[in-house]
């Protein structure tokens, strides 16, 4: 990526593409991307009568801080915010564990049924989380997993745990083996070559694949739908559907929970979205 | 750290793993969903002090979620523990969108709560399928005579038992802005019947200012207005054996009466939450809404502070159609019900705490946490200053007054029972939880359909996916 | 000859906890859903009776079901290629560098990372017919036959589009995105001596180098898209004007948690599944895969 940025100016060197319309581009992209955010954040700090005012203020005539106080107050928004973290982060956990052992294998170890393993985990990958409603929903009942977090964090590892395989094989792929054998010629055995040469090349791959199952378990709502009931138990996606649809609720308080969720995962992505697009262009989609 | 015997839920596992309720495999699955393994750790630590305790466990789910009824149970709570060191009471309160499907889950997992609120029409599926038992100790020990006949009614079943205990009642009104009558010549008090009512919309709607009428989309809610218009007309969404009548005049009135009133309607109600109506009304977006006492709160939040008051939100009567005789509202009445799996000692200390729950003194802070919505089932009440004279009972006096008048003429009845004797059909929580009724409403107003066409194919579904069902 | 044994034994080893995993949670699931697609079976409750394919024969016949899955057809194709259109600009701008780039790729990730909860609320709260900030701009706009509101019978499918292509159009921008920046700078020097224009040099050198990562994108996000429960059933709550909305997936939701008819539920998942996997065989029929030497 560096490379491709340093290289870059000599293609584009005396092109008459005018600095102000690609200016244009980037803000019409931002101002696409980001106002629903912003939207989103004036909404939560507006007074609830400006809330609901025509027409809508684009900044608050008076800021108010009541829909912060009520959804920590007095909506358990906190213990929402907590199970869905425990969840996806067993999730990961067991995924990334899993995914990493099983795609190394897949791509450094030759037997026989490999890649037959590999089309399947493909085909895995592309099966969408509705198909499995039902049957996972049932197998959930039958061992008394509905109403538990560790039940959920399972569910999400039949749609995460395909997805991390793929991607994870594919980046062990794009790590030449001559690597490993020139470590080996050198003395090392397997596992010191795994430690010392594998990992840190796939390191970034990792870790963008642990992000990505990650949001896969923190976003999902149709699992924690149908299998979370008790309220103690809910995750974001479900208490916050909760709100929309209690005594209690207002546009302010639902957009405050928005920002809530929102705002830490958008510092952390922009921290690290060089990880997300090195990791997924090598690993993700070979070209 | 947690101690397990402090936690209602674990101890309820570990009794019910005691006694074999649950297998081994069960048991762990859910002792790690329920507490994700910290708590397993105390379980091993102290599970020999706890035999000893043994106290009663009761879990209790009701429908108000609502912050200040969620203090006032847990203050009554409280002091019922003080009495009864013996018993631990575990009330929860949830949506009552939420409640019918995890009862059926709760149940279907044999792991019911010992007494919950639930909608009538449940309450006789409950019974049909004897999942639940009578109450009448309960209801004889509070005084049959103390509570209102329109209350009753919908407890008392043709067995002559009663199947449940309301908590509180409320009663569906028509709402009204009194300010934007100014000019108009418009006088509510004079609408009898569906024409008068339409006959007046027209000088009620300045859109896109504001509208004359919202009503939600959302299926649930639409169901609502189905049963009341459809009840205002005479008739009745199922027949005397419980099967669908839909294509009745009745029905087919009602549906030509909704797409008359959808030119007073936001353009986008079909997509509107029952919610997002009661906020419209108070932040002046729409002259009319049907609406519950707990509007008082959307009021004091979006209304400006100087229209807070019963002068600009007044009641309007309901008005009847040209087959009926007198107009139907919706009456919130949901039953406090004991499941027949829940262990008896458990249901024992649960009617222990329902006693309690309902003296006087108790009783009174559980209604004051929504005080024109949670109407006490007590007739004694009304005519007591104490009850009368809460601040918000005063202010919204005319509120009051106009729930009292349903109760008295005995026109409110629950969701989805047009008629008394429609209480007894089995599958109506079924049909509440479909969108049948909604996509025929919706068939007929927003897709332009014709109402017998749109009513015979929500007959037939309701006939084949529910009926068909349930009987199969 | 007993080293490649040895190698055949821990690779297998080392690839069975993945392996039973994904066959336990995944391929299972999937097994005993066919299983469950000829019994009618209550959601909740015991009951289940054998019931062979009368299931299928009530979904063939069912206008609702054909309506269904001419919904979530209609949502992806429509999505799916303004998502890519959309991703493919994206990835365009933020190409080169320039002061601020990391941001706004941050920025142009966001909608993909929130939660879809947040997402569908934020624009069911843009788009309210009431209140909404867009109805209002647009409103102001004066321009004759513009909608009064937007979440209703005609018009909430373009909605739930935009919505989907906010949410999602991020995934193609950020393949596309790493795809660029892997094409030879030559190529480009090659079509200017050619005196290809910009537009010339798109069309003649980016999009035959980005010709992989767009069919891929294609494939995975127009399953994804027709498989889509979540945005659908929050814009749209599975009736009111949400029923111009009911896409195969909520469909197929409803009639396993509102009808609780899990035998029917799970035979509409099997139809699902195998109307996929014929969207897949013509794929690969129509665009075989270049061979991987990896799996040789």
């Amino acid at each position: 990526m560096r490379e491709g940025a340093a290289r870059r100016p000599r293609s584009h060197r005396g092109r008459p593409f005018s600095a102000a319309g690609a200016w244009a581009l980037r803000l019409g992209l931002f101002v696409f991307c980001a106002f629903p955010l912003y939207w989103m954040v004036v909404s939560s700090l507006k007074v609830s009568h400006e809330l609901l005012a025509a027409p809508p203020t684009l900044v608050p005539h008076e800021w108010d801080l009541r829909a912060y106080r009520k959804l920590f107050l007095e909506t358990n928004f906190w213990t929402y915010f907590q199970n869905t973290v425990i969840v996806a982060v067993i999730t990961t956990v067991i995924v990334i564990v899993a995914g990493v052992i099983g795609a190394y294998a897949l791509t450094r170890y030759a037997f026989p049924g490999r890649t037959l393993v590999a089309r399947l985990t493909l085909l895995a990958y592309m099966f969408p989380p509705i198909i499995m409603l039902v049957p996972l929903f049932l197998l959930a009942r039958e061992f008394g997993l509905t109403n538990s977090l560790l039940g959920l964090a399972l569910t999400y590892i039949s749609f995460a745990l395909p997805y991390a395989l793929w991607i994870l094989r594919a980046f062990f792929q794009s790590i030449p083996i001559e690597l490993e054998h020139a470590a080996l010629v050198d003395g090392a055995n397997r596992a010191q070559a795994l430690a010392y040469v594998v990992m840190p090349l796939a390191l970034p791959g990792i870790i963008a694949t642990a992000i990505f199952t990650f949001i896969v378990a923190w976003n999902d709502f149709l699992f924690a739908l149908v299998l979370i009931g008790k309220d103690d138990l809910k995750t974001l996606a479900i208490g916050i559907n909760d709100f929309f649809h209690m005594a209690v609720v207002d546009w302010g308080l639902i957009m405050a929970a928005g920002v809530m969720v929102t705002i830490p995962a958008l510092v952390f992505f922009i921290a690290v979205q060089r990880y997300l697009i090195a990791g997924w262009g090598a690993g993700g989609l070979k070209g | 750290m947690k101690r397990w015997a402090s936690d209602p839920g674990l101890r309820r596992l570990v009794s019910e793993k005691r006694e074999g309720v649950l297998g081994r495999r069960a048991f762990l699955a859910r002792l790690g969903g329920a507490t994700a393994g910290a708590a397993a750790a105390t379980l091993i630590g102290s599970a020999a002090p706890a035999r000893a305790q043994k106290k009663i466990v009761v879990t209790m789910w009701d429908t108000e979620p609502n912050p200040a009824t969620r203090a006032a149970v847990k203050a009554i709570v409280e002091d019922f523990h003080k009495l009864h060191k013996d018993i631990e009471i575990h009330a929860e309160g949830m949506g009552w969108a939420d409640m019918d499907r995890k009862l059926q889950a709760a149940m279907a997992a044999k792991s019911p709560p010992t007494a919950s609120h639930t909608q009538t029409y449940v309450v006789t599926s409950f019974k049909a399928k004897g999942l639940i038992e009578p109450v009448d100790d309960l209801v004889k020990a509070l005084g049959e005579d103390r509570i209102f006949p329109s209350v009753l009614r919908w407890m008392k079943y043709p067995d002559g038992k009663y199947w449940g205990l309301t908590h509180a009642w409320g009663a569906d009104n028509l709402g009204g802005r009194g300010d934007y009558l100014t000019g108009t010549g418009v006088d509510p008090r004079s609408w009898k019947t569906w024409d008068d009512w339409l006959r007046d919309l027209p000088k009620l709607n300045k859109a896109p200012q504001y509208y004359g009428l919202s009503l939600a989309g959302i299926p649930f809610f639409v169901n609502e207005d189905v049963y009341m218009w459809t009840g205002a007309n005479g008739g009745s969404i199922f027949d005397d054996k419980g099967n669908p009548a839909l294509e009745s005049p009745q029905v087919l009135g009602m549906l030509e009466f909704w797409k008359k009133l959808r030119a007073f309607l936001p353009a986008g109600w079909a997509s509107h939450d029952y919610l997002e109506t009661l906020s419209a009304w108070a932040a002046g977006k729409t002259a009319q809404v049907f609406m519950w006492g707990r509007t008082a709160g959307y009021i004091d939040q979006y209304a400006p502070p100087d229209k807070r008051n019963p002068d600009i939100f007044q009641m309007w009567p309901k008005t009847i159609g040209p087959m009926g005789k007198a107009p139907l509202t919706q009456f919130d009445n949901e039953p406090w019900v004991f499941y027949a799996d829940a262990p008896k000692e458990e249901k024992a200390a649960a009617k222990e705490f329902l006693k309690f729950f309902f003296k006087k003194e108790n009783y009174r802070r559980y209604c004051d946490s929504v005080p024109v919505h949670l109407l006490s089932i007590f007739k004694e009440d009304f005519a007591d200053p104490a009850y009368m004279n809460h601040p918000e009972r005063k202010r919204w006096k005319p509120w009051l007054d106009a729930q009292l008048k349903w109760v008295e003429i005995g026109r409110a009845h629950p969701l989805l029972i047009c008629n008394p004797q429609d209480m007894v059909i089995p599958w109506i929580g079924d049909v509440a939880a479909a969108p049948i009724l909604a996509d025929m409403v919706m068939a007929v107003v927003e897709r332009g359909r014709d109402p017998r066409a749109a009513a015979k194919e929500a007959s037939d579904k309701i006939s084949r996916d529910i009926i068909g069902k349930a009987k199969g | 000859m007993w080293r490649r044994r040895r190698e055949a034994l821990i690779g297998m080893g080392l690839l069975l906890p993945s392996a039973a995993l994904v066959l336990a949670f995944t391929l299972f699931p999937v097994g005993y859903n066919v299983w469950l697609g000829f019994y009618a079976k209550h959601s909740l409750r015991a009951t289940s009776a054998w019931v062979g394919l009368d299931n299928y024969a009530q979904i063939l016949v069912d206008p609702d079901f054909w309506r269904s899955v001419w919904l979530a057809t209609v949502y992806a194709v429509a999505s799916t290629a303004l998502q890519i259109v959309a991703g493919v600009a994206g990835a365009l701008i933020l190409h080169r560098r320039f002061p601020g780039c990391d941001f706004l790729r941050g920025v142009a990730l966001f909608p993909y990372m929130i939660p879809t909860i947040i997402a569908v609320f934020v624009w069911r709260w843009l788009m309210n017919d009431l209140y909404g900030v867009i109805p209002y701009a647009l409103g102001a706009l004066a321009i004759p036959g513009m909608p009064e509101a937007w979440l209703t019978h005609s018009t909430i499918m373009w909605v739930l589009v935009v919505l989907s292509v906010w949410t999602f159009f991020p995934f193609v921008l950020v393949n596309v995105l790493a795809r660029l920046q892997t094409i030879p700078p030559e190529l480009y020097d090659a079509a200017r001596v050619d005196g290809a224009s910009p537009v010339g040099q798109f069309f003649n050198v980016t999009l035959p180098q980005l010709r992989n990562v767009l069919l891929i994108v294609l494939l995975l996000r127009g399953i994804w898209m027709f498989t889509k429960f979540d945005v659908p059933w929050l814009l749209g709550f599975g009736g009111g004007a949400g029923e111009a909305i009911r896409t195969l997936p909520v469909f197929t939701y409803q009639r396993s948690f509102t009808y609780y008819q899990a035998g029917m539920g799970a035979a509409l998942s099997n139809v699902m599944l195998a109307l996929l996997l014929m969207a897949v065989t013509l794929y690969f029929v129509a665009f075989p895969p270049e061979a991987d030497e990896n799996d040789a």
